[in-house]
């Protein structure tokens, strides 16, 4: 039997977090502005999560990874062309919205759905990974209800890293308030890990790897289902950003010592 | 009337760009683009280009061209590349995303495939192999160093610069030992050469300074060979930084194998395969249009970190409160900085529409290259003047099949069609006297109006665009398109290409065709310009033609090669026409492919609009720019009449009459006969003529006349443009430091 | 009608949390006004007693508890079932909490099994609920842990040596650092270590918590020069924290919009940068102060190490 994972990372896209983020609504509900045309990228969550993935799978013979990613197809296949040449994996692609105003319940049933559909799939050596939030909304909440689908209850969320004792057993550190990490060891797998950055740097591109990983991407994209996912039973009341324009002061041509002053009496008023 | 609502992304770059099909290319862009915008941006914004010395801290953009794939793509597969087949649009792709950010990385990476160039291109398949593994980065488990190189051929004054056919590098015999090797002895003095400061291997261009060896070559010097190799001093540059440059010196010995292409022994005489002139003219042809493009995406870059200074520009100030129209359009409320900003744009998109339109002929003319020497070889037909004399006698060929493919199916004889549209020598023929003219025609246009449009660009900042903390770096980029216009060939040798290769007729004979074509999508889509781009490509024609034949006031022929006053401006007039042609069809291309791209789709319409906004403004500044030139050369090269002078007499006519009288009787509505002069006995108004005649030029007064009534719309297009550019989404902030 | 469950757990030493009381303090005030509602409290933890009675005046109508080794430790199975089991106890049809790590890990699970609506409540939010301490009626809650539910143990937790924590929730100030600091100075040189003496020591004598921008604690990543004590934990912005402090003080950073976005619940912000027209002068901060950090800092801490 082998002793490797089978890693299955759902993660999907965002608006790139450099352009401008306006909320519009619109006639099917809340939306950003010119969202479908804005260039996106792979959640960082979710990113951190990929190459956490990788490296546990070229580290773990017999290790194989799944990209799960929920999102309109064209955009998808788009940020696959960064994303590919990061780390080898094969992508499992679902076509529908990929924005932060669906239910986290319903993208976690299309997620579920799609992870048991995974031809070969060994629950034994199952670990589901993922962002512990969505740059897109940060509810935090899908995985949990991913895992709950699959029936697994070993669950850890803003995971910043993943040991594998000689045992089998793994050791996670989550974050916790306060700047502190709690430690747990479980059983090996099935488990659920969201992770928060973990502890490796991204990758850089390698064409190489891309061209490798395009033999399947492309073909997965091509036969992506269409997912209805929205947020049934939800209304949207308002949607804004918040709310932090101030009149700015901005002081020019004072010493150093002036603007010392200054902001130690504003720390102590 | 939907305008553009986000700056354009890749889906609508590789539909425009012709690589939505190519999924190596689109991962490639986005490789470099992480590159430039991670690593070289860096640099920069460190200051690294404050030193003229290759130091540590540049070398760091090596690391990152090797780890990102960017030094395997010149490679084929099977020498440790990833992208199979022809690599121009690919390397041009890349050159585009480093110089979008800094041209000096991008000629780093450049000029290492520029080294190999001539090993790729004229090499023989030991050489092939051998450097190109070398150049390979060495892959994990593989105990090796890369090695990288420099193209040497440039020299110190007074020889190689624009005259590339005068070398003082050297070749002699150093020892010929009966029946073994011959070991040569290469003398070479470099200068501005790119690369020096690490390169390993040399390819270096000497003429033969020995009896025994018969004339030009390229050969391979290794850093190791005996001798002197010494890297030199580093060129003093103001520009291009992320670039090692130094002027080297070599005096080594080396065995004859390394003369590239191989060579062959004639009566005791050592006859190399390849001229040095032969392989630079392989190699150049190539890598110019890369450079070409750099200046380009310059231009394009420009556009987001100008539009967003120009909006936050009065931000902050006491008295401009959020909401008001200065502090949400800041310098944006005013026309004139939105209208330049506008033909910077149109510019940086026709000029990278001409440049990826050469980068893909080559693509297509490569295999058809290789297909052409296989034959000749087959035919035992040599390379240079015989391969010259057999193309020559296929000239007719490749005219009827050009005649045919413009003959309507079914009216033409569809077997002699078949049979020359297969022939891959005619086929050659026809491309290459395009890519003939587009590859200079892109290196000269894109980089020498570029610079001129790159300093408009520099001019929209203010003070700050002159400043190394200007977003964007507008200032160095501005500095770096000098380069380009100099870097492989200055302007004047491209203009001197352009006078010969424009003029052959399989390329005038296309120039018709495209007249037609752009006819006929100015009445699809007369928003456009693509009439005002007909007319102006018709004024053109006319006016090579006149020239041909022209004689000045002084009876000396008007179109020869040392006449550059009249060839040089002429072909500087050909590059605004044809670049403008690429773009329009550009445009066309995403109008038709836009649409099933879900992505494209959401704003196609506001997209398309603007984009044949700025077609039509780029037409109508080529179709004037190509008018001014046009009529130059046509009247300027004719003695101006004075009342009493010679040949004035009947030809004199007042000033105030209307010129379009002498073609159209009255049509300036003026009173009086054409050539009536001063009264009898009267002195002439002070303010009078005398004017000429156009006597023999009516057709070409027509064309004029034409020309300028086709500018029609294009300054609605361009204010329509203007007003988008106030609108248009732009991200929070530039996606590289600053 | 309504019954609104506050659900709280309790920390090592068997007291509530400070956000805890928030989400009490919220769900009381929800309850008050849904006209017919009921507010059950439930509890879980290792002893729930004390904290039961800590809060035994805040007008619950039931107190329930899952208490026990199992439930002492913060784990994603046991407290499942835990909540599961006080939901069902209560009937709940409206759950409120407070946000922490604990929370927020297992409640969606439990959300997408027993479907209630389920408030998560950031720190922050609300204020807490303050009142006297009494005697609570708790009643415990059974809850039957399957074998599954024990493959995970929480051993312990990691934290930096006192001295050495940079991350203070409870702080008065914010300290933000950004890439500047590490970058090449007026004298062409970089200056990263003079950088982090200069930010430790106005953390040492501020108390201020410490955050960072993304592109400076990436520059880890990258084998740039970096702040050895700055984590991807301290990162403030959209892939990052989006802490709670009174006051906000920027330097170095530019102060654009996915960093700023972290800055949400920081009332006051104030920032030093060297361009002005770094963000934080469009609107994002209620002052500039377009100056070097470095000598800035320098002061400030003379000032701080005066008093």
């Amino acid at each position: 039997m082998s002793t490797g994972y089978q890693i299955i990372v759902c993660g999907s896209i965002v608006p790139d977090p450099l352009q401008t983020l306006e909320p519009v609504v619109g006639p099917g509900g809340p939306a950003l502005k010119n969202e479908m045309m804005l260039p996106a990228v792979l959640d960082p969550w979710a990113g951190h999560a990929l190459y956490e993935a990788a490296h546990l799978a070229k580290n773990t013979p017999g290790s194989k990874v799944w990209l799960v990613s929920l999102g309109p197809k064209a955009k998808l296949q788009q940020v696959m062309m960064t994303v590919a040449q990061k780390v080898p994996f094969e992508l499992v692609a679902l076509d529908g919205p990929a924005g932060g105003f669906t239910d986290s319940c319903e993208v976690a049933a299309a997620l579920a759905e799609a992870i048991q559909a995974v031809p070969t799939l060994d629950r034994s050596r199952l670990l589901v990974f993922g962002g512990w939030e969505s740059a897109s909304r940060g509810a935090g909440a899908t995985l949990q209800m991913v895992g709950e689908r699959l029936g697994i209850l070993d669950q850890f969320q803003g995971v910043d890293r993943l040991t594998v004792g000689n045992d089998g057993w793994l050791t996670i550190l989550e974050r916790i308030e306060g700047g502190k990490h709690q430690v747990s060891t479980c059983a090996g797998p099935p488990a659920v890990l969201g992770w928060a950055t973990g502890h490796l740097p991204e990758p850089p591109n390698n064409p190489q790897v891309g061209m490798a990983n395009m033999r399947t991407i492309m073909p997965s994209l091509q036969r992506a289902k269409a997912v209805r996912v929205g947020a049934e039973g939800v209304t949207f009341a308002r949607v804004s950003l918040p709310s932090q324009r101030r009149e700015t002061r901005v002081v020019k041509d004072r010493s150093a010592d002036e603007i010392a002053r200054e902001i130690v009496a504003w720390m102590r008023q | 009337m939907e305008t553009l609502r986000t700056l354009p992304g890749d889906d609508l770059r590789q539909i425009l760009w012709r690589f939505a099909d190519r999924f190596d290319l689109q991962m490639l862009v986005q490789s470099a683009r992480s590159v430039a915008r991670g690593p070289v941006a860096r640099l920069v914004a460190e200051g690294a280009r404050n030193s003229h010395e290759w130091t540590e801290q540049k070398a760091q953009l090596l690391k990152a061209f090797d780890e990102s794939g960017i030094t395997t793509l010149y490679m084929d597969p099977d020498q440790g590349g990833y992208v199979e087949g022809p690599k121009n649009l690919a390397l041009a792709l890349v050159a585009f995303e480093l110089a979008w950010v800094d041209g000096g990385s991008a000629t780093c990476s450049l000029a290492g495939n520029l080294a190999l160039a001539p090993i790729h291109e004229r090499g023989t398949p030991e050489q092939r192999d051998t450097y190109m593994h070398r150049a390979v980065p060495p892959q994990p488990g593989e105990d090796r160093t890369i090695w990288r190189g420099a193209f040497c051929l440039t020299e110190p004054l007074p020889y190689v610069g624009v005259e590339t056919g005068l070398l003082s590098g050297k070749v002699r015999i150093a020892e010929w030992e009966e029946g073994k090797e011959p070991i040569l002895q290469v003398e070479k003095r470099g200068r501005f050469i790119t690369n020096m400061g690490f390169a390993r291997f040399v390819t270096a261009a000497v003429d033969s300074g020995d009896d025994r060896i018969k004339g030009s070559c390229m050969v391979i010097l290794e850093e190791t060979d005996p001798g002197l190799f010494d890297r030199g001093v580093p060129t003093r540059k103001l520009v291009h930084q992320l670039s090692s440059t130094r002027d080297p010196v070599f005096n080594l010995r080396v065995p004859a194998s390394r003369l590239i292409g191989g060579y062959t022994v004639t009566n005791g005489v050592i006859v190399p395969r390849y001229s040095h002139g032969e392989v630079i003219e392989a190699v150049f042809r190539r890598t110019r249009v890369t450079v070409g493009l750099m200046t380009s995406a310059k231009l394009l870059s420009a556009v987001e970190p100008v539009i967003r200074y120009q909006r936050g520009r009065f931000r902050g100030g006491e008295t401009i409160t959020p909401g008001s129209p200065r502090y949400e359009l800041g310098l944006q409320q005013k026309e004139d900085v939105l209208h330049r900003l506008v033909d910077v744009w149109a510019t940086g998109e026709a000029g990278a529409s001409l440049g990826f339109a050469a980068a893909r002929l080559f693509d297509e003319l490569d295999p058809l290259e290789r297909r052409k020497d296989e034959i000749f070889a087959a035919q035992g037909i040599g390379g240079g003047s015989a391969q010259t004399k057999a193309l020559r006698r296929l000239q007719k060929e490749a005219l009827e099949l050009l005649a045919l493919s413009t003959s309507p199916a079914g009216a033409r004889d569809e077997n002699r069609y078949e049979a020359l549209q297969s022939d891959p020598l005619v086929q050659f023929l026809v491309l290459d006297s395009q890519a003939n003219v587009l590859c200079p025609a892109c290196k000269l246009w894109n980089t020498g109006h570029g610079a001129t449009m790159m300093r408009e660009a520099v001019s929209l900042m203010g003070g700050y665009g002159i400043t190394e903390d200007c977003p964007g770096f507008l200032g160095h980029k501005w500095m770096d398109a000098q380069l380009e216009a100099t870097y492989e060939g200055p302007e004047a040798v491209q203009r001197r290409q352009l006078t010969v290769t424009m003029t052959n007729e399989l390329f005038l004979e296309q120039l018709r065709m495209w007249i037609a074509e752009m006819r006929e999508v100015g009445f699809r889509r007369p928003g456009t310009g693509a009439c005002t781009l007909a007319s102006a490509m018709e004024a053109w024609l006319w006016t090579l033609t006149h020239l041909q034949g022209a004689t000045d006031a002084d009876g000396a022929k008007l179109y020869h090669g040392t006449r550059q006053g009249v060839t040089f401006p002429l072909a500087d007039a050909l590059c605004w026409l044809l670049a403008s042609r690429y773009q329009i069809l550009d445009v066309l291309e995403v109008e038709a492919k836009g649409p099933a791209n879900p992505v494209v789709a959401e704003g196609l319409a506001g997209l398309v609009n603007f984009l044949t906004d700025l077609c039509h403004i780029q037409a109508a500044r080529a179709a004037g720019e190509a008018g001014r030139i046009c009529a130059e050369l046509v009247h300027g090269y004719n003695r101006h009449p004075a009342w009493d002078g010679e040949g004035c007499g009947a030809g004199c006519h007042l000033g105030e009459l209307d010129p379009l009288d002498w073609i159209i009787p009255a049509a300036g509505g003026s009173v009086g006969a054409p050539s009536e002069g001063a009264a009898p006995g009267k002195p002439h108004p002070a303010k009078a003529g005398p004017c000429v005649r156009f006597d023999g030029l009516e057709q070409f007064v027509r064309l004029r006349l034409k020309l300028d009534g086709c500018l029609t719309g294009a300054r609605l297009a361009k204010d329509r443009a203007a007003t988008a550019l106030t609108t248009v989404m732009i991200p929070e902030a530039l996606d590289y430091p600053a | 009608m309504e019954t609104i469950l506050f659900l709280g757990h309790t920390e090592s030493d068997g007291s509530l949390p400070a956000s805890a009381l928030e989400a009490l303090g919220a769900a009381r005030t929800l309850a008050g006004a849904t006209n017919g509602s009921t507010l059950v409290v439930g509890l879980v933890g290792g002893d729930v007693r004390a904290a039961a009675d800590g809060i035994a005046g805040c007008g619950a109508a039931r107190f329930l508890g899952v208490s026990g080794q199992d439930f002492r430790q913060s784990r994603y199975a046991s407290d499942a079932a835990a909540v599961e089991a006080l939901c069902k106890a209560a009937a709940a049809t409206l759950v409120i909490a407070p946000g922490t790590s604990r929370w927020n890990r297992v409640l969606p699970g439990v959300a997408r099994t027993l479907r209630p609506w389920i408030i998560l409540l950031d720190p922050g939010c609300h204020g807490p609920w303050q009142g006297e301490r009494g005697a609570a009626k708790l009643e415990a809650v059974a809850v039957d842990l399957s074998e599954g539910s024990m493959r995970t143990t929480v051993t312990g937790v990691q934290a930096p040596p006192a001295d050495q924590q940079t991350i203070r929730p409870d702080a008065e100030v914010l300290f933000v650092a950004g890439a500047g600091w590490t970058k090449t100075q007026a004298d062409g040189k970089t200056h990263a270590s003079e950088a982090a003496e200069l930010i430790l020591g106005f953390l040492r004598k501020s108390q201020a918590s410490l955050g960072g921008s993304k592109s400076l604690v990436d520059l880890k990543g990258e084998g740039q020069a970096v702040l050895p004590f700055m984590t991807h934990l301290n990162q403030v912005g959209q892939t990052g924290s989006t802490p709670r402090h009174p006051k906000g003080l920027s330097t170095c950073c530019h102060g654009e919009e996915p960093h700023v976005v972290g800055w949400r619940f920081v009332n006051e912000r104030r920032a030093v940068n060297l361009d002005p027209n770094c963000g934080w002068a469009r609107g994002k901060a209620d002052v500039l102060y377009v100056a070097d950090a470095f000598e800035v800092m320098r002061k400030v801490n003379a000032l701080l190490g005066e008093k």
